[in-house]
């Protein structure tokens, strides 16, 4: 939970430009949070929301038409931001280091398993011998989970699984003992018997090397049972966040509430099931105001949500919101109202 | 990831969406106008110069031989001088060009369209057909070229509708395999797949579907094989094999002046500087039609 | 000539099969067997979720209906009439009837043609074109009449999906199979599809087949729920029974990992973490496929193949819940019987409370 201690990671008002044959769009618009030591913190938001990019810009491997465009990124009180190349090559896969949704398109095809998760090491950790890089990659890889890792060494990533890329590319990830661990949709390439494998194998290292970690993911689901801490993310805006029972109890967005209410759950055949209505916004032409407003049933035609971008404000102690009406929430969710059968079918 | 959804505004032009995006991409970068510029200054001689009077390509005066460009003789300038037979090098450079771009856009036409026939044929039935057609082009690939139009020039004569026709015949490979490769893929695409279970044929997923999805990137081929066959058909014609004299074509320029490029350069120069023109131009302007993903098929636009 | 099916199903399926026959090592050729001997029914109106990973066969399934894929034997009744072996002038005649939509929004329509030319081209093979009809369907799957002029790359990847249900709506079907219809859609995108195509269907009488990996939104959407493993349907029944009282340790084992956006779940749930992965479907395991990963495996199943049938071990639920398990026996899955704090919002949108909209 978060304590007064200082956060190992910190971004404060990071933003992210694409540039486009019209000029450049804002992908990701200032964005902030906290990662403190030990914590699982989750990024949940819809394609297109930013999430992605927001983590790709604080590894710094932002690239091609996407530049940062302002904010800083701190690790332990270093700015990553103002790092040079090169001493932002070291940290990476040292202090911090990122799984991916595909492991097919993160290994690299014609090399064996075994020797790239050693070059992580050789990398990291020059002093190493060949034969201790080798004990350890074993080590890694049975740690994961891969039944016998002394023969998987010298295979290939096709003769892997799904699952079992994950789990190596989870070894490759924690080889260093970083202190974050960035998993960006690590399960959602991977059926759903083999996701719950690789989250609690995920959980489980992350537990014994005591790192923190960040899991950007689509899925609530995975969010309610994996996560400390949660953002919400739209439109390259954070909408919501806070500890993750609190927002799952008293959401204070009507983004997160609409997100909620849309999923069909597994514990309940509900007659009808919510939908926000329209599409995703374009960031190209970026809704004034707060960008959820074509899309808020708490609108109602208000002109502030038009006209005056809503902050974070916090709610309660370790919870905010960024909406103007984050009070009427709780009034707005315990209304039942006979469904207006025209709201099925949207406007495009 | 998706920058922009839809644009409520865009105007329903899109059968030449494709053209004016492609302009505009010319319009945005250098080296495409440069591009434009060579192609329009060969057209332009090709077009305009055998219209000036007094130009024929053909007159010879042997008192004028080898003259130099811009040589003024007997009151008469000739811009880029004369050759062996005094014969006016600009006009039979330009009467060439229509041969050799004739020669070459036929060609083209011809090698499209029976490789794109072929090609989605074989691409979309799969099977027997497939196996026909890829070892008809593995066998037209084993057998040299020169070779076969050697033997066929010497059984029905070198003329330009013969020496069209089989440059045409011989090319078709390329745009077979790069069409079959599309199809194999687009078979399998769901609008194919719903359009079978809507009860369409295979003639109409073939010309609905496959053609027009083969059709951009055929044609970007086709310009880079039209600077091929023209480049050939110099090479026959200067072998002999091709355009028979008095009639003028780039190759046969530039063998007639192989024997001068000591006394005058210009005459096998002035050639080959056309045909370099008119390929570099083709090639960088049809470029301006594949950026952008416009055409390219294996990536649709997707969101993140 | 049409056979009569044994009763009058809508849709009955028997003992269906399709095999591929695949490169082996050398110059073997090896037998897919992706769906291998399946059967169940469908009546009309009603919605059947057929659910599994990915590999299972549950797609060939789909397309073998849709005569994409020919089957290697079984049959499929379609009103009486059997599909398997049928001519192509009749085939093209019952094609009408069933239509698809596809999982990839953006793979599905043809890039080339406008949304009205996506719709029109159904009505126009069949020569039944009529530009009322097209209007009728854009404005049927909620779409504004100007798409008709537009590209599909103008389009989200909700709206391309709803063009995709009006091309495949065009021709009046009355079954629909939806190959993970909704599975590439974003949450708040997925809702209004589902809900569109529950409207569709109570307005049209379609019947679906919907096939998912995606537990949750089969639970939402089916009458009917099929479980498939490695080419075969191990367990069966209404949603109500497949959901409350699982008995095949594979459907068990499936619930209990499908994560649910409660927090007050957490730590409260069993989860039945499976070994292993799938096994090469080249290959299948003796007996009962699924005992490689099965935590209640025993010798009798590598021995003996468990048969779909409704078990007396069952207790008192339904003939029609069928399971192929040797030791099957029904379970209350964990997040039905976890009692989550009433105080918080996430229970009352989980009671289906309707936002005011």
């Amino acid at each position: 939970m978060t304590e007064t201690t200082a956060p190992i990671l910190s971004v404060r008002n990071l933003v992210v430009e694409a540039v486009n044959a019209s000029g450049p769009v804002r992908i990701v618009d200032g964005v902030s949070f906290d990662v403190h030591a030990g914590e699982v913190f989750g990024i949940v938001g819809e394609s297109g929301s930013g999430k992605s990019i927001t983590m790709l810009a604080v590894m710094g491997l932002l690239s091609g038409r996407t530049r940062l465009a302002g904010g800083e990124v701190k690790l332990r009180g270093k700015s990553l931001t103002d790092m040079s190349r090169e001493e932002l090559r070291r940290v990476r896969g040292r202090n911090v280091s990122m799984i991916f949704q595909d492991p097919m398109t993160s290994l690299n095809p014609v090399l064996r398993i075994g020797n790239q998760i050693a070059e992580i090491l050789e990398i990291h950790q020059p002093e190493l011998s060949r034969a201790a890089v080798r004990d350890r990659v074993i080590e890694l890889l049975s740690l994961v989970g891969v039944p016998s890792p002394e023969r998987r060494y010298r295979q290939y990533p096709h003769e892997f699984s799904g699952g079992m890329r994950q789990r190596a590319m989870i070894a490759m990830a924690i080889a260093n003992n970083p202190d974050i661990l960035i998993a960006d949709e690590p399960t959602t390439a991977l059926d759903v018997t083999i996701q719950a494998q690789v989250m609690e194998l995920l959980l489980e290292v992350r537990t014994r090397n005591r790192a923190a970690m960040i899991l950007i993911t689509h899925d609530l689901g995975l969010v309610a049972e994996t996560v400390d801490r949660v953002a919400v993310m739209y439109g390259g805006r954070l909408m919501e966040e806070g500890p993750v029972e609190e927002i799952f109890s008293r959401p204070a967005h009507p983004y997160t509430v609409g997100l909620m209410a849309s999923r069909p759950r597994l514990d309940a055949a509900p007659a009808f099931l919510y939908s926000i209505p329209g599409q995703p916004p374009s960031l190209a032409n970026r809704p004034s105001g707060c960008v959820f407003n074509p899309r808020c049933a708490l609108q109602n035609g208000r002109e502030i949500c038009t006209t005056k971008l809503p902050l974070l404000d916090s709610v309660s102690t370790a919870h905010s919101a960024a909406c103007h009406f984050s009070r009427e929430i709780d009034g707005w969710i315990g209304e039942v109202v006979t469904a207006d059968r025209n709201s099925m079918r949207e406007a495009p | 990831m998706s920058i922009a959804t839809a644009d409520k505004t865009a105007p329903a032009t899109h059968r030449f969406a494709w053209l004016r995006s492609g302009l505009h991409i010319i319009g945005q970068s250098y080296s495409m106008m440069f591009a434009a510029a060579l192609l329009a200054a060969v057209l332009l001689l090709i077009v305009l110069v055998p219209l000036l009077p007094g130009y024929d390509p053909y007159t010879q005066n042997l008192a004028v031989s080898l003259a130099a460009p811009f040589e003024n003789i007997d009151g008469r300038t000739y811009i880029l001088g004369t050759d062996t037979l005094g014969r006016d090098l600009l006009s039979r450079a330009a009467l060439a060009g229509r041969v050799s771009l004739l020669i070459g856009l036929s060609a083209v036409i011809i090698s499209l369209v029976v490789g794109v026939f072929l090609g989605l044929v074989a691409g979309f039935f799969r099977g027997f057909v497939e196996s026909v057609v890829m070892g008809l082009a593995d066998l037209q690939l084993s057998i040299p070229r020169v070779l076969l139009l050697i033997a066929v020039a010497a059984i029905v004569g070198p003329s330009v509708v013969n020496l069209t026709v089989l440059l045409g015949l011989t090319s078709w490979v390329v745009y077979g395999r790069v069409a079959r490769a599309m199809a194999l893929s687009l078979r399998e695409r769901e609008f194919v797949l719903s359009a079978v279970t809507q009860g369409a044929s295979a003639t109409w997923n073939i010309r609905k579907h496959l053609l027009p999805n083969v059709l951009p990137q055929m044609l970007i081929v086709g310009s880079f094989e039209l600077g091929q066959i023209i480049v050939f058909e110099a090479s026959l014609s200067y072998l002999g094999l091709g355009i028979q004299p008095p009639l003028p074509s780039w190759g046969m320029m530039i063998s007639e002046g192989q024997q001068y490029l000591e006394i005058d350069p210009w005459i096998a120069l002035l050639p080959g500087i056309a045909i370099f023109m008119l390929v570099t131009g083709v090639q960088i302007l049809s470029q301006a039609f594949t950026s952008e993903g416009q055409f390219d098929l294996a990536s649709p636009q997707k969101g993140t | 000539m049409t056979q009569a099916s044994p009763d009058k199903a809508f849709l009955q399926v028997d003992d269906l099969h399709t095999h591929f026959r695949v490169r082996g090592a050398g110059w073997r050729s090896e037998t897919l067997r992706a769906v291998n001997g399946v059967s169940f029914s469908i009546a009309q109106g009603e919605t059947l979720g057929l659910v599994g990973e990915s590999g299972c066969g549950k797609s060939t399934l789909g397309r073998t209906l849709l005569r994409l894929n020919e089957p290697t034997r079984g049959a499929v009744y379609f009103k009486g009439q059997n599909l398997v072996g049928m001519g192509r002038g009749k085939m093209r005649a019952v094609r009408r009837s069933i239509q698809v939509v596809f999982q990839d929004p953006y793979a599905s329509l043809d890039p080339k043609m406008t949304v009205g030319e996506i719709i029109a081209e159904p009505l126009h093979i069949n020569n039944c074109y009529r530009p009322a009809r097209v209007a009728e369907m854009i404005d049927c799957v909620g779409l504004q009449q100007d798409a008709a002029n537009r590209l599909p790359t103008e389009f989200s990847g909700g709206q391309r999906q709803r063009i995709a249900i009006a091309r495949a709506l065009a021709l009046g079907p009355e079954l629909l199979i939806l190959d993970e219809a909704v599975s590439a859609l974003d949450v708040s995108i997925q809702a209004q599809v589902i809900n569109l195509l529950k409207q569709l269907q109570k307005e049209m009488g379609l019947t679906y087949l919907f096939i998912s990996h995606d537990l949750s939104v089969v639970r939402y959407i089916s009458d009917k729920v099929a479980v498939m493993y490695l080419g075969k349907i191990v367990e069966m029944g209404a949603g109500e029974q497949i959901f409350s009282a699982p008995e095949h340790p594979y459907t068990q084992s499936l619930l209990s990992a499908v994560p649910i956006a409660d927090p007050s779940y957490r730590k409260q749930r069993q989860r039945i973490v499976l070994k292993g992965d799938l096994p090469n479907p080249l290959d299948p395991p003796s007996g009962c496929a699924f005992r490689t990963r099965c935590f209640k495996a025993r010798p009798k199943c590598a021995e003996q193949e468990p048969q779909l049938e409704t078990r007396a071990t069952a207790g008192h639920l339904s003939a029609d819940h069928v399971s192929a398990c040797h030791f099957a026996e029904p379970v209350v899955p964990d997040f039905m019987k976890i009692n989550t704090n009433t105080q918080t919002a996430a229970p009352a949108l989980r009671s289906g409370a309707i936002l005011k909209a």
